[in-house]
């Protein structure tokens, strides 16, 4: 069906502005929204794909400067800052919404949601105790709760992405986590930033994890050109399919490729 | 330097041996005075852009959109080059099969690719158009102009600093849309809320499926591409109408085409003598008999829309229960079994909705064997035998539900493109921002059509989806992943029988977290994607339109709720006499059950269901093969 509320002067804002601006109301507003939602998602895509293409740069730095700007929710302002910040705008405005929030993802202590058997394998559905006593006890609905908790670890990644090297104490905290969704995505960072000192470090979190999920945290292992990394990773993902397809991406697109 | 001529060009080709398309063939040649080369490019029949360039007096061939990892052409369409004097670089702009203007540049002796739309912000191009471009040595800027799915002029145009924009330029000076673009089927069928399903192909070839209704004159109305070749059906359950479809072939001027509407009507005659007759529904007529006799003192008749059930019972004055056994109406001799006992009966059928035995016990003496163990010496006693249906009310309404669904039982993984893709969705909590993007229904690239079928596979086995239980009301309330359409034919006007099965709106099952929390997401109602008048007090008529799997690995959810790409839907309209209204629709039941009346009486399996995860059109249902003609008792595969 043809959209016949498009033509409307909010929508025709949405094509210079890339988020709504504040106020605008209008019966399409929702459709309106989530076109320029779609795009602002379709830009940031662009530029994670090509983010040292030069015309990406030119282009997509103003428009996503502006974005930020009318951004009026925390994790879109966290979402474009990360792309800023990966295509290199240093601007403090930037690096302290994302250093923020990274902040407060590795100093989470809140337990995680998943229950594994002996052998590191996590039971499907099932919620583990501690989990459940703290969702109690923060008044928190169950789904929301376990869906943030998991979502923590992607949250992270977009400062991962970032690659600002102001990030290597958080990351570094972020091993630690109990939580290892945040784990894995503070190695990625680290892998980012390619520091060679934290690949122990990396290590030991992904061996300190359940089984099931030790991979995951160890694939940034092969972004490193480290003989002990190498050897871990080697060692620590064990489908040997995944092994050789994070090594090609690691190959062709570097550390990001394996994000 | 000379500018080489076509016939050049395609020498060139065969030199170089470069795929050259047959079909909308798409050349453009520039004299690159930047880096001092002849550059020539086209779409191959890979659909790529390919570039051949002279260097040192010899022709090479570059695969620009391998290169640069862009998407590829999209048919129909054609590409533009230019030598942009004012930035320094060669462009080509072509429009991908995303739909989207894309530009290739060179910088630093490099291609790139830039998504001008997404960049710029401008609409998406309109199908089967082309785009014009120049170099703007007055205004100092680079211009791409195309038409957009608004039928609008649009320019790209560079300005601060190399910064891409979109200009409406059609809504800047207030001129009308672009003309070729679109025509207009119209009509008046005189009644309104007729639904009118138009499909067909577009001038490219495109498929076209739209649906729209009468207003309260009953007129109507759709806006297609010119040139393409379209059938409109108008359907109202309970009506038929002359002429019933239209069809146009490559027509470029507007069209109308009216039509008459007439009320279909159902009766029913039966002959009293026999406990025989016919039901007549405007187009077929059915013998309604007792085709095994009244052994239970029941019999149904079913009609492909419903059923007429005779039921024939009886009492004897002391309380006795017969059952009637090889009834026989004329002579009226029954054997109840038993050698030399013999129970001997008359029936006579003084109207319609009552019959009268009158039934003679030939058994002497004690001991008889008689139904209901009584021992009469002789029975000679009146009855009376009475037929609940056919109803007072004649059934007019034919009530067709399919429940159709994916069986997730039935679904193989494909092999992924990406094995890390897979090892992310099969260890829960290894939540990348890809999945959980995914997951929030934003827009996610994976990285592939391979990874696309993996992961929606993925998500369809893991929402556990299995047979439907024997009663759709109870489906809907748990929130199965199931789809439902309801059809009910009315000669009237009138839906009837409406609380057979209470239908609101569609609703869909949970879906699994990709994140792999192994939480169900809760039921979803199916948003109004393509339905028309369905609701949830059962007074609407199901009009569902197509839906398929989302193209770009997006998750099932977002697929759902997303309002612009709606799940499994289908269309399957029967007219009164239980037949197809619109054959050639679309109509995709990987699985599908088919209750007749509230009652299940026929379940067919899943149609491939390896091509039904990668969006072959193999695995297709059409409403041809909904088994109406065999009375909804046999599959069609």
């Amino acid at each position: 069906m043809p959209q016949l509320n498009r033509l409307i002067p909010c929508c025709l804002l949405m094509f210079v502005s890339l988020v709504t601006p504040a106020g605008c109301q209008s019966v399409s507003e929702q459709t309106a929204k989530d076109e320029a939602d779609f795009k602002l998602h379709s830009l940031l895509l662009e530029v994670r794909k090509n983010p040292d293409d030069p015309l990406i740069k030119l282009q997509a730095i103003p428009r996503l400067q502006e974005a930020f700007t009318n951004a009026l929710d925390a994790p879109t302002k966290v979402n474009i800052a990360s792309a800023l910040v990966e295509l290199g705008q240093k601007d403090d405005v930037y690096w302290s919404i994302l250093s923020k929030r990274a902040q407060e993802i590795v100093d989470s202590t809140a337990p995680y949601p998943l229950v594994y058997d002996a052998n590191g394998k996590s039971i499907r559905g099932a919620i583990s105790p501690e989990f459940s006593e703290w969702i109690k006890t923060n008044n928190l609905s169950q789904n929301e709760a376990v869906f943030d908790q998991l979502g923590l670890g992607s949250d992270l990644s977009l400062v991962a992405i970032a690659g600002d090297s102001r990030g290597l104490s958080i990351f570094r905290k972020g091993l630690s986590s109990p939580n290892y969704g945040v784990r894995a995505m503070a190695a990625r960072g680290l892998a980012v930033l390619q520091d060679k000192a934290s690949i122990p470090l990396i290590i030991e979190a992904a061996r300190n994890a359940p089984l099931e999920i030790q991979w995951f945290i160890a694939q940034p292992l092969v972004a490193f050109e480290d003989s002990r990394a190498r050897a871990a990773a080697d060692e620590l993902i064990p489908d040997k399919a995944i092994l050789e397809d994070l090594k090609q991406r690691a190959k062709e697109k570097g550390p990001r490729g394996i994000l | 330097m000379k500018r080489p001529s076509l016939i050049a060009i395609c020498a060139m080709v065969a030199t170089l041996g470069s795929p050259l398309r047959g079909e909308h063939r798409v050349l453009a040649s520039v004299v690159d005075t930047i880096y001092n080369t002849v550059r020539v490019q086209y779409v191959g029949v890979d659909s790529h852009v390919h570039g051949l360039y002279l260097a040192s007096g010899l022709w090479y061939d570059s695969d620009l959109t391998a290169t640069v990892g862009g998407p590829s052409v999209a048919a129909g369409t054609s590409i533009a080059n230019v030598v942009d004097t004012i930035y320094n670089t060669v462009r080509v702009q072509y429009i991908g099969v995303d739909s989207h203007v894309h530009g290739l540049y060179l910088s630093s002796g490099l291609w790139y690719d830039a998504d001008l739309t997404v960049i710029a912000g401008g609409p998406s191009v309109a199908a089967g158009t082309s785009i014009a471009n120049v170099v703007d040595t007055i205004y100092n800027t680079m211009r791409v102009d195309y038409i957009g799915v608004d039928s609008h002029v649009h320019e790209l145009y560079i300005s601060g600093g190399g910064i891409w924009y979109d200009s409406d330029l059609t809504a800047t000076v207030g001129g009308p849309p672009v003309i070729s673009l679109s025509l207009a089927i119209s009509g008046n069928l005189s009644l309104s809320g007729v639904t009118v399903n138009l499909t067909g192909t577009g001038p490219n070839g495109d498929p076209v499926s739209l649906s729209a209704q009468t207003d309260s004159a009953g007129n109507y109305s759709f806006f297609v591409a010119a040139g393409g070749t379209y059938t409109a059906v108008p359907f109202l359950s309970g009506y038929t109408f002359s002429p019933a479809s239209w069809v146009f072939n490559g027509v470029t001027v507007n069209q109308t085409a009216n039509s008459t509407a007439s009320a279909q009507t159902g009766s029913l005659t039966q002959n009293c003598n026999d406990i025989s007759g016919t039901w007549t529904d405007g187009n077929y007529t059915y013998a309604l008999s007792e085709s095994a006799g009244m052994v239970t003192g029941t019999d149904t008749l079913i009609l492909p829309y419903g059923s007429v059930v005779w039921t024939v019972s009886g009492q004897t004055t002391d309380g006795s229960v017969y059952l009637m056994r090889n009834y026989n109406p004329n002579p009226t001799d029954t054997d109840f079994g038993t050698p030399d006992q013999e129970d001997d009966f008359t029936l006579t059928f003084p109207t319609c909705s009552s019959v009268t035995a009158t039934l003679t016990n030939k058994i002497p003496g004690a001991g008889s064997s008689f139904l209901g163990g009584g021992n009469p010496s002789t029975v000679n006693q009146s009855t009376t035998w009475s037929r609940s249906s056919p109803p007072t009310t004649q059934p007019t309404t034919a009530d067709v539900t399919v429940v159709a669904w994916v069986d997730a039982s039935q679904i193989t993984l494909p092999t992924p493109q990406t094995p890390a893709l897979a090892g992310k969705l099969n260890t829960p909590g290894a939540c990348t921002l890809e999945l959980k993007d995914w997951a929030q229904n934003q827009r996610t690239d994976l990285n592939g059509q391979a990874d696309t079928d993996y992961a929606n596979a993925w998500l369809l086995i893991h929402s556990a989806n299995g047979q439907p239980y024997n009663n759709p009301a109870s489906e809907l309330a748990s929130g199965d992943f199931r789809l439902f359409n309801r059809f009910q034919i009315v000669s009237n006007g009138n839906i009837a029988r409406p609380t057979v099965i209470p239908h609101g709106p569609p609703v869909v099952g949970w879906t699994p977290d990709p994140c792999g929390s192994g939480i169900k997401l809760p039921a979803q109602a199916h948003p109004n994607n393509g339905y028309v008048g369905i609701d949830s007090s059962s007074t609407g008529v199901a009009q569902l339109n197509e839906g398929r799997l989302g193209t770009t690995g997006r998750a099932i959810n977002h697929t759902i709720n997303g309002g612009t790409t709606p799940w499994i839907w289908s269309v399957i309209e029967f007219n009164s006499a239980g037949n197809i209204v619109i054959p050639i629709d679309h109509a995709m039941f990987p699985t599908y059950s088919i209750y007749l009346n509230g009652n299940l009486v026929l379940t067919c399996p899943q149609s491939s269901p390896s091509a039904f995860i990668t969006q072959s059109e193999s695995y297709q249902r059409l409403p041809s093969q909904i088994p109406v003609s065999s009375g909804l008792t046999s599959c069609h595969n």
